[in-house]
C-alpha cells in the first residue's frame, strides 16, 4: 500500500509554488527558445514544401536549396522546438511528481543557452552546405558529443531528484518522464558512435539512421506527450486517471516495441532481410500503447465535461491524444510490407507521419502543458482567450491538413510510384495536390503560431493578466457574477475551483 | 460565492494549526494558481474495457502475419535477402522481350571484333596487316582464309617458323592463344577474322567446329609446343561440324536461331 | 512498480533491441566476404567486385551536402518489396544490345566505397541505382539521332556526353520541354558564371565531383549465379 502524503491543500500549494519558483528560468528559457524555433523551423518548412510545388521559387540560391532547407527545416522541428519544449516539460514535470525543487536551475538554464548555440551553428552549417547527408542527423559530425553533454547536464539533476523522491507509488506519468530521459541519450549516443566514429558500414549506418529516427520519435516525443498527458489530465479533471492496467500496458507495450521499430525504412535494401519486417512489425504494434494512451487519458478528461470545455490546457492536450491515437492507427496500417508499405515506405506518407508525431501529437500537447505551466512560473494569466482559441482552431487545421492529406496522399503517391508502366512525370502529378495541400496546412500552422508566440513573449514580459482566475475557453453567462468572460474572481484566493 | 458544505481551509487558515499565517498569506510563497490545483489523484483501478481489448488483439494478429514474413531467417546476419527469392514477373507485360535477329555472320563477326581488339590487336594490329618485320599479316593470309582446321591450330598452339608465306617474322614464335579460350570465343575470333580487313571468305565458324579444333589440339603428341610450317601440312582441311548458313537470323544474345530464314 | 522492476524492464527492453537489431547487424556485417563466379556456371571467373569509378568520396559529400538523399533513393528493391525492378532503366535494361536483360535488384556491394548509403527517404524524384547507365544509353541515343538527322553535316565535336547531359541537368532541370514536371531544384552555385556572352556556364569541381559520382552508379553488372534471382529461362526450343 502506497504511502499517504499527509499534507494538507495549504502545504501542497507552498510546495508546488516552491517547486514553479526554482524553476522558472530554466523552464521559461526553454519553452520561449524553442518557441522561436518552431517559428524557424515553420518558415523553412513553408519553404521546402514550396520549392516542392513551385520548384522556381528562391531557385539557384545555394543557402536555401531545396535539399538544405528541408534538411534544416527538420533539424529545427526536432531539436530546437521538440527538444526544448521537451526538456521544460520534463524537468517541470518531474520536480512536480517527485516533490521537491530543483536546484540546479543556473547550471541547466546555461545548459539551455549551449543548446541553443548549437542548434544555430548546427543549422547554419546545413545551409551553408556543411550538413551530414544523414536524415535528422544533419548537424556537423562535432555537434553531437556537445549535444549530449548539455544533454547531461540538463538531465542528470531531473534524474537525481527522481532518484531520491520520497518512496511511494509513482505515478504513471514518471515512468514515462524516466524512460524519456534515459532512452534520448541512449539513442543519439548509439547513433553517433557507430554512424559517425565507427562507421565502415555504409548498409547498417543507413539502418542506425533509421532506427534513431524512429527512437526519437516513438522513444522521446510520445513518452513526453504521454507524460505530460497523464499528468495535465487527473489534475485539471480532478478524476483519477482511468484505468491503471490500460496505462502499465501501454508504457510496457511501448517499452518492448518502439526500440525494434526503425527498420522498415529499408525494407528491399541489401540489410539482414529480417531486420525490416521487425520494424514493421513494431511499427504495427506501436497502435497498442498509442491507444492505450489515447484511452486512459480521453476518458479521464471527458469524466469531467465542464472542465473539459472550459480548460486550454485540456483541449490541447486532448486534441494531442487524439492525434496520437491517429498516429497510432496509422502506422499499424502504412507499414504492412506485402501491401502498404510498398507504396508508403518512399512517398510522402512518411513526412506525414513525422509531422503527425512530432506537431500533431507531441506539439499539441507541449502547448496544452504549457498553457498549464506558465502561469504557474510567472505568477500571471494568459491575456486572452481568444489569442488562445486562434492558436488551437488554425493548428488544428493545419495539423489534420497534414495528417490526413499526407498520410492518404502519401498512399497515392505510391500506388504512382508503383505503377511502372507510365513514366515518372505521373508519379510526381499522384504527389503534387497534396504538397499543395501540405504547404497550405504549414501556412495556417504558422499564422496560428504567430499568435502563440505573441502571446508567450507577453507572459515571458510578465505582461499576463495579474488574476487569481485563470484564463478559460467557454463561454460563461452573461449575467453570471464571474463576469461575461467568467473571468472575475469575487471570492478570494483558492475558492474558485482549480483549472 | 461559493457555497461548499465543508469548509474551506484556505478561508480560514488561523484554525489549522499547521500554517504559519504570515508565510500563508504572503503571495510570494503561494500562488493561486498553485493553490487553486487539485492535488494529482491517481489512477483508478477500472479493468480493460473489451473494446479496447478488441483492437489491440486485432492489432497483434496483424502484427503476426507481418512477422510471419521474416521466418526463416530471423537473427540471420547474413541473409540480406529473403530465402528461396525468385524474382517476380511484371503484372501484365510479356516479360521475355528479344532482340531483333541478326543474321548469324553479323553477330559471330560483332562479338569476334571485341575479342581481337583484347587478344590479338596489340600484334597483328587494329588493322590486321601486322608491322612486316615481326608480325605478319593476316589479309588475305592464305592460312587465314585457307582451311579452317590449320587456321584453328595456329591460334590454338601458336606457331613456330615461317608463316603461309615462308617467311620468319620477328624471333618466329607466336605464342599460343588457346589457354582459356572456349570454343564459342574461337569461333567468334575466327568468323571475325575471315570476314574482316578485306577478307571475304564469307562463311561461319560454328562452335561445334571450334571444338572439334580445341579437341585436335589436346590430342597432339606434344600439346604444349607450338605448331610448325611442317606440322601444319597435316591439317589441311575443313573443321568437321554442320555448315551454317551465314544469312541465319539469330538473337544477338543468346545466338540461337530465331523464325524463319532470310 | 518498484525502481528496480522499472530498471530491469527498461534496460532488457531496449537492450535487447539495442543488442539483436543495432550493434550485432553493424558489426557483423562490417566485414563484406567476397563473392565468387563459380566455375562452370558463371561465365566469367573470380571475384564478384564491382568497381566504381569517378570522384565517389569527393562526389558523394556533394550529394550528401545539397540533400539530394530528401527526393532520391538508391535502392532497387526485389519484387517482393516494391516493383522496382520492372520500371525502365531503373534496374539495368531489359534488352541491353550487348548483354540482353541486365536488370538486378541492390547488392552490399553496390554501396561498398561509401561512407554512408544513401538509401533516400522519400522519391519525388526517380530512383538513382542506374542513373549512370541511363545517361549513356542516351548520350549514344543522341548521338547516333544527330548523325542520322546532320548525315555528312556531322562531325565528332557534335557528339554530347553522359557528362554534358547531366551537366546540364544540374544546372537547369526544367530546360528540356520533356522535363518541364521536374521540381528538382537547379545547382547552379555549383557552376562558374560564363566567362563570355554565349558560352556555357563551367561546372565548379564540386559539380564535377557530382557528375562523376552519378555516372559511377551503374549497378546493373553481372552478378554470381548465388546471387543472381532471374528465374530460371524456360528450356529452348
Amino acid at each position: 500500500m502506497s504511502q499517504e502524503i499527509k499534507q494538507s491543500a495549504e502545504q501542497d500549494a507552498i510546495l508546488r509554488t516552491t517547486i514553479d519558483r526554482s524553476l522558472r528560468h530554466p523552464v521559461m528559457f526553454f519553452f520561449t527558445s524553442g518557441a522561436a524555433w518552431l517559428a524557424v523551423s515553420l518558415i523553412l518548412g513553408i519553404i521546402a514544401t514550396a520549392k516542392m510545388v513551385s520548384p522556381e521559387f528562391m531557385d539557384g540560391c545555394a543557402w536555401f536549396t531545396q535539399g538544405r532547407v528541408f534538411a534544416a527545416h527538420i533539424s529545427t522541428l526536432v531539436y530546437g522546438w521538440g527538444c526544448q519544449a521537451a526538456f521544460g516539460v520534463l524537468i517541470w514535470l518531474i520536480a512536480r511528481l517527485t516533490r521537491q525543487e530543483n536546484r540546479a536551475s543556473g547550471i541547466i538554464l546555461a545548459a539551455g543557452h549551449a543548446w541553443n548555440l548549437l542548434i544555430a551553428v548546427g543549422t547554419f552549417s546545413i545551409l551553408a552546405g556543411y550538413g551530414t547527408g544523414v536524415p535528422w542527423m544533419e548537424f556537423p559530425t562535432m555537434i553531437w558529443p556537445a549535444l549530449l553533454l548539455t544533454y547531461s547536464l540538463i538531465a542528470i539533476w531531473t534524474m537525481i531528484q527522481f532518484r531520491v523522491r520520497t518512496p511511494g507509488e509513482v505515478f504513471v506519468s514518471q515512468w514515462f518522464a524516466v524512460g524519456a530521459l534515459v532512452w534520448f541519450p541512449w539513442l543519439v549516443a548509439t547513433a553517433f558512435v557507430l554512424v559517425f566514429c565507427v562507421g565502415g558500414n555504409p548498409l547498417m549506418s543507413a539502418g542506425v539512421a533509421a532506427w534513431f529516427r524512429s527512437g526519437i520519435t516513438y522513444l522521446f516525443f510520445l513518452p513526453t506527450a504521454a507524460a505530460a498527458a497523464y499528468y495535465l489530465a487527473p489534475k485539471i479533471s480532478g478524476r483519477p486517471v482511468h484505468s491503471y492496467s490500460l496505462s502499465l500496458i501501454g508504457f510496457w507495450v511501448l517499452a518492448a516495441v518502439g526500440p525494434w521499430a526503425g527498420m522498415q525504412k529499408l525494407a528491399g535494401a541489401p540489410i539482414p532481410f529480417f531486420l525490416p519486417y521487425m520494424g514493421a512489425a513494431a511499427a504495427v504494434l506501436i497502435g497498442i500503447p498509442t491507444i492505450a494512451i489515447a484511452v486512459s487519458t480521453l476518458r479521464t478528461m471527458t469524466s469531467e465535461p465542464g472542465k473539459f470545455a472550459s480548460s486550454p490546457a485540456l483541449r490541447f492536450t486532448a486534441t494531442g491524444v487524439v492525434c496520437m491515437l491517429i498516429l497510432g492507427i496509422s502506422s499499424s496500417l502504412t507499414n504492412l510490407p506485402n501491401s502498404t508499405l510498398q507504396l508508403t515506405q518512399f512517398s510522402i506518407t512518411q513526412y506525414g507521419m513525422d509531422i503527425l508525431a512530432i506537431y500533431g501529437s507531441f506539439s499539441f500537447v507541449m502547448f496544452g502543458a504549457m498553457y498549464f505551466i506558465v502561469p504557474r512560473i510567472t505568477r500571471r494569466e494568459w491575456l486572452s482567450k481568444r489569442l488562445i482559441k486562434l492558436h488551437f482552431l488554425f493548428s488544428m487545421y493545419g495539423v489534420i491538413a497534414v495528417a490526413v492529406l499526407s498520410v492518404l496522399g502519401g498512399m497515392l503517391h505510391g500506388i504512382g510510384q508503383e505503377d511502372f508502366k507510365f513514366t515518372w512525370d505521373s508519379a510526381v502529378a499522384h504527389a503534387y495536390p497534396y504538397q499543395m495541400a501540405t504547404l497550405i496546412a504549414w501556412c495556417f500552422v504558422l499564422f496560428s503560431n504567430f499568435f502563440f508566440f505573441v502571446h508567450l513573449l507577453l507572459m515571458w514580459m510578465r505582461l499576463g493578466r495579474r488574476s487569481s482566475h485563470p484564463t478559460l475557453l467557454g463561454h460563461a453567462h452573461i449575467d453570471s457574477p464571474h463576469g461575461p468572460d467568467g473571468d472575475i474572481d469575487n471570492a478570494g484566493p483558492g475558492s474558485v475551483i482549480a483549472h | 460565492m461559493s457555497a461548499s458544505s465543508t469548509p474551506n481551509p484556505n478561508s480560514r487558515p488561523d484554525l489549522d494549526d499547521t500554517i504559519n499565517v504570515t508565510t500563508a498569506h504572503n503571495s510570494a510563497s503561494m500562488t493561486a494558481a498553485a493553490a487553486r490545483e487539485n492535488r494529482n489523484p491517481g489512477s483508478n483501478k477500472e479493468p480493460l474495457s473489451i473494446a479496447t481489448f478488441a483492437v489491440c488483439a486485432v492489432i497483434f494478429i496483424i502484427c503476426g502475419s507481418v512477422i510471419g514474413n521474416a521466418s526463416g531467417g530471423f537473427f540471420s546476419y547474413n541473409t540480406t535477402i529473403k530465402p528461396e527469392y525468385v524474382r517476380g514477373k511484371a503484372p501484365g507485360v510479356a516479360d521475355d522481350v528479344a532482340l531483333p535477329p541478326k543474321p548469324i555472320l553479323n553477330v559471330y563477326v560483332k562479338k569476334g571484333q571485341s575479342l581481337y581488339s583484347a587478344k590479338c590487336n596489340g600484334c597483328h594490329g587494329a588493322d590486321g596487316k601486322g608491322d612486316g618485320a615481326n608480325y605478319p599479316s593476316l589479309v588475305g593470309s592464305s592460312w587465314s582464309t585457307g582451311h579452317t582446321e590449320r587456321f584453328a591450330q595456329v591460334i590454338l598452339n601458336g606457331l613456330q617458323g615461317p608463316t603461309s608465306t615462308g617467311k620468319v617474322y620477328g624471333a618466329g614464335v607466336m605464342p599460343a592463344q588457346g589457354g582459356g579460350m572456349s570454343a564459342q570465343d574461337l569461333a567468334f575470333i575466327m568468323t571475325f577474322i575471315r570476314n574482316s580487313f578485306g577478307n571475304t571468305v564469307g562463311d561461319v565458324v560454328s562452335p561445334e567446329m571450334a571444338q572439334a579444333a580445341i579437341d585436335i589440339a589436346a590430342k597432339r603428341s606434344n600439346p604444349a609446343a607450338p605448331v610448325t610450317a611442317e606440322e601444319l601440312k597435316a591439317h589441311e582441311k575443313d573443321l568437321t561440324g554442320e555448315k551454317m548458313d551465314p544469312t541465319t537470323l539469330v538473337d544477338p544474345i543468346t545466338f540461337k536461331p530465331v523464325g524463319a530464314k532470310k | 512498480m518498484t525502481l528496480r522492476t522499472f530498471t530491469f524492464g527498461m534496460i532488457a527492453s531496449f537492450g535487447s533491441a539495442w543488442l539483436f537489431a543495432v550493434v550485432l547487424p553493424f558489426f557483423k556485417t562490417r566485414d563484406v566476404k567476397p563473392v565468387y563466379f563459380a566455375d562452370g556456371i558463371d561465365e566469367k571467373t573470380g571475384v564478384y567486385f564491382p568497381k566504381r569509378t569517378g570522384q565517389i568520396t569527393n562526389g558523394a559529400k556533394v550529394y550528401a551536402q545539397n540533400g539530394c538523399y530528401v527526393c532520391h533513393t538508391q535502392v532497387v528493391r526485389p519484387t517482393y518489396a516494391g516493383n522496382d525492378i520492372h520500371r525502365d532503366g531503373w534496374a539495368g535494361f531489359k534488352a541491353d544490345p550487348d548483354r540482353g536483360d541486365t536488370r538486378r535488384e541492390s547488392n552490399v556491394f553496390d554501396y561498398q566505397g561509401e561512407e554512408f548509403a544513401q538509401i533516400g527517404i522519400m522519391r519525388i524524384g526517380p530512383d538513382l541505382s542506374n542513373v549512370g547507365s541511363r545517361y549513356e544509353k542516351t548520350a549514344i541515343a543522341l548521338n547516333e539521332l544527330n548523325k542520322t538527322k546532320l548525315g555528312d553535316a556531322w562531325n565528332d565535336s557534335m557528339k554530347t556526353s553522359p557528362e554534358a547531359l547531366l551537366l546540364e541537368h544540374l544546372y537547369n532541370p526544367r530546360n528540356k520541354p520533356s522535363m518541364r514536371w521536374s521540381t528538382c531544384p537547379s545547382v547552379r552555385f555549383l557552376f562558374n558564371e560564363p566567362a563570355r556572352e554565349g558560352l556555357a556556364p563551367s561546372p565548379k569541381p564540386e559539380a564535377r565531383a557530382l557528375v562523376g559520382y552519378l555516372l559511377s552508379m551503374k549497378k546493373n553488372d553481372t552478378v554470381p549465379a548465388s546471387m543472381n534471382y532471374a528465374p530460371p529461362k524456360p528450356a529452348a526450343q
